[in-house]
């Protein structure tokens, strides 16, 4: 959803080898400055077993030639490790997106767009809604709770070691200095429509698409089977507090074609249940977003629809998918500030009830 | 239509011939399907008035920065060509009228002449029925507010009976016992009308209401939703929702005809059940 359709069309034009780099796979890393992208299928004592892609032959690497790996759903592995399983070490898998720092430490938070220099992000549950723009020259990378990665040029050894440090720094000591003053909203009359101008509509559109987005990575978590309770726990909180309330609900189709609504808490919890061993939830990268229109309780509501794929597997295998048309109530409420010893009045997004339409498999 | 060709160059340019380690999220047909698919109601709206916003425009725009876009072309991808229950001279008079430069008419969400109607599944006494419910945006002329607010029902299981018989009726002397075959005329359920003067009209409205107070009826859910549009001098049209695959798809222009304000007005008593 950060891509925008121009990026998208962009990156096609130049080859669709540099969007895979940007897809999360499991990345290998050698001691000799090598790596291999693919799928690790088994991690046994002194090997890991891994195949470049589906169809090619597996390929047994010695552990000890390996100083680090990065697994598509978020979770790593540094070495040396006497680590055995399927898949990378569920305590590794994190809720949130890392910052590593330049001092080898990480910094927990939510990166809300990293592809341009400086990033932005938040963090989970700042009541007082901060947004940051970092300059990437102070990191050492981005690991993100997708799975997604970025080295920023960082040599693999040193983010192994940041890794393996696992030193967690409270997000606001770093983030501080990079916080972004916020904007006050011009004092104009609020007809039935909102009036914002052209450039508090892209700042409510990008919020909107960042919180569904968010809302994706949580549902990752929630429904994988490798995601530690405790964490899943989280990310149920987290992704219910991107909701205007605990009263808004999702729509969900039963499989005999009736329409299901339940409150957001209740269906996240049921998605801990799903069957399959690993579910990935995907958001298109082209979404609509409408007009605000001001209800009675004097906060803003609009529709944001998008595209939605979801895949399940079991043991690795693909056994549905289906892509469906979401439309998500997203409301702009608006709250007043100090900045300044100034009180001013600000915005921020919320989702709503989540409804279904089209499936289409 | 020219949004077509264009649609099937754009896509053909594409190309699938990157089957790869990882397939794309979501494919770009099913992009371009959803681009062209009429999401919302709001979307409806704005590409009917050739809003310079609106997401199919842009995507042109983007895409093919040298062709003009008319609004024609837009109202004419509103309309559902798959089985359709319009008539085509019907329609190419009606997109002449609307995009007429010398008098255009346009959609207004705040317009209190356009309708949803949901038709709701219940529960009444213990059996599945249908309701319908028919809703209106209401503004709060002191806050600008908006809502929407419901203005009819239609549950046909409540109806009172039609029956009539003539030897049935409260003789014109009556008051003369102080109307003593009233208790008899309101057992005798079957034929209630008898009873009632010839202009009674039911409120279907109250009665759901009130069966939903009382506990008779439980709500289920909503079936399907479609919006009845009356604001266009001389014209009314109805809009559905078609899920299915394709870029025609969406909310599209079920049906279109000529209408006087009097039969609109017979349609608002009638279809849409507005007390």
């Amino acid at each position: 959803m950060k891509n925008t359709i121009a990026r998208f069309s962009l990156v096609f034009i130049i080859g669709f080898s540099s969007y895979i780099s940007l897809k999360a796979q499991d990345v290998i890393y050698f001691k000799n400055d090598s790596k291999k992208v693919g799928k690790i299928t088994e991690i046994s004592k002194d090997k890991i077993e891994f195949q470049e892609t589906p169809d090619s032959k597996i390929e047994k690497i010695n552990k000890v030639e390996l100083i680090l790996v990065l697994f598509e759903d978020g979770a790593y592995l540094t070495f040396p490790t006497d680590y055995k399983g399927i898949t990378g070490p569920p305590e590794s898998r994190h809720a949130e997106d890392w910052l590593l720092t330049k001092d080898l430490r990480i910094v927990p938070c939510v990166v809300n767009n990293g592809d341009g220099n400086p990033i932005t992000a938040s963090t989970m549950g700042d009541t007082a809604k901060k947004d940051y723009s970092i300059p990437k020259d102070v990191l050492l990378g981005i690991l993100f709770s997708n799975g997604n990665k970025q080295l920023l040029g960082t040599k693999p050894p040193i983010i192994a070691e940041v890794l393996r440090r696992r030193q967690m720094v409270n997000p606001s000591i770093f983030l501080d200095q990079y916080e972004v003053k916020p904007v006050a909203k011009k004092n104009k009359e609020l007809g039935p429509e909102l009036d914002l101008d052209q450039a508090s509509h892209e700042q409510f559109k990008q919020k909107s698409l960042q919180k569904t987005e968010d809302l994706g990575k949580y549902l990752n978590l929630i429904a994988n089977k490798s995601t530690e309770s405790a964490v899943a726990n989280k990310a149920v909180d987290q992704a219910v507090g991107l909701f205007l309330s605990e009263e808004s609900t999702v729509e969900t189709t039963k499989p005999n074609g009736d329409k299901d609504q339940q409150p957001v808490r209740s269906y996240l919890n049921k998605l801990k249940l799903l069957k399959y061993s690993k579910v990935l939830i995907e958001w298109s990268d082209i979404s609509y977003v409408s007009n605000l229109r001001k209800g009675p309780d004097g906060n803003y509501y609009g529709v944001i629809s998008l595209q939605q794929k979801f895949s399940g597997f079991i043991d690795n295998k693909l056994v549905y998918s289906d892509v469906t048309r979401k439309n998500v109530e997203v409301v702009l409420k608006t709250y007043k500030k100090e900045v300044d010893g100034e009180t001013v009045e600000l915005w921020d997004v919320f989702l709503n009830n989540v409804g279904i339409s089209a499936s289409r498999n | 239509m020219r949004i077509t060709l264009i649609l099937t160059i754009f896509i053909a340019s594409w190309g699938y011939g990157f089957a790869q380690v990882i397939q794309p999220s979501i494919s770009k047909a099913k992009e371009s399907e959803f681009v062209f698919e009429v999401k919302t109601i709001d979307e409806f709206i704005e590409r009917f008035n050739n809003d310079q916003y609106t997401l199919v425009r842009k995507h042109l725009l983007k895409n093919f920065p040298n062709k003009k876009i008319y609004r024609q072309d837009l109202i004419k991808t509103l309309f559902n060509y798959d089985d359709p229950v319009w008539d085509k001279d019907v329609a190419t008079q009606f997109v002449k009228e609307v995009c007429d430069t010398t008098n255009e008419k346009f959609l207004d969400f705040y317009s209190d002449d356009w309708f949803a109607l949901a038709e709701c599944q219940v529960k009444y006494r213990g059996t599945s029925r249908r309701v319908f419910i028919t809703l209106q945006v209401m503004i709060s002329d002191r806050t600008g507010a908006a809502k929407w607010v419901i203005v009819g029902a239609r549950a046909p299981f409540l109806d009172f009976s039609r029956k009539v018989d003539p030897r049935k009726f409260l003789n014109p002397i009556s008051h003369a016992t102080d109307f003593i075959g009233l208790k008899k005329a309101m057992e005798d359920k079957q034929f209630v009308r008898n009873f009632l003067s010839d202009k009674f009209k039911e409120s279907h409205l109250n009665k759901f209401l009130s069966s939903i107070s009382s506990g008779d009826i439980q709500f289920e859910q909503i079936n399907y939703v479609t919006y009845h549009f009356l604001s266009i001098e001389n014209w009314m049209f109805t809009v559905k929702e078609y899920i299915r695959p394709g870029r025609n798809s969406g909310w599209l222009i079920q049906s279109l005809s000529k209408r006087t304000n009097a039969e609109k007005e017979e349609y608002r008593h009638n279809v849409l059940y507005c007390d």
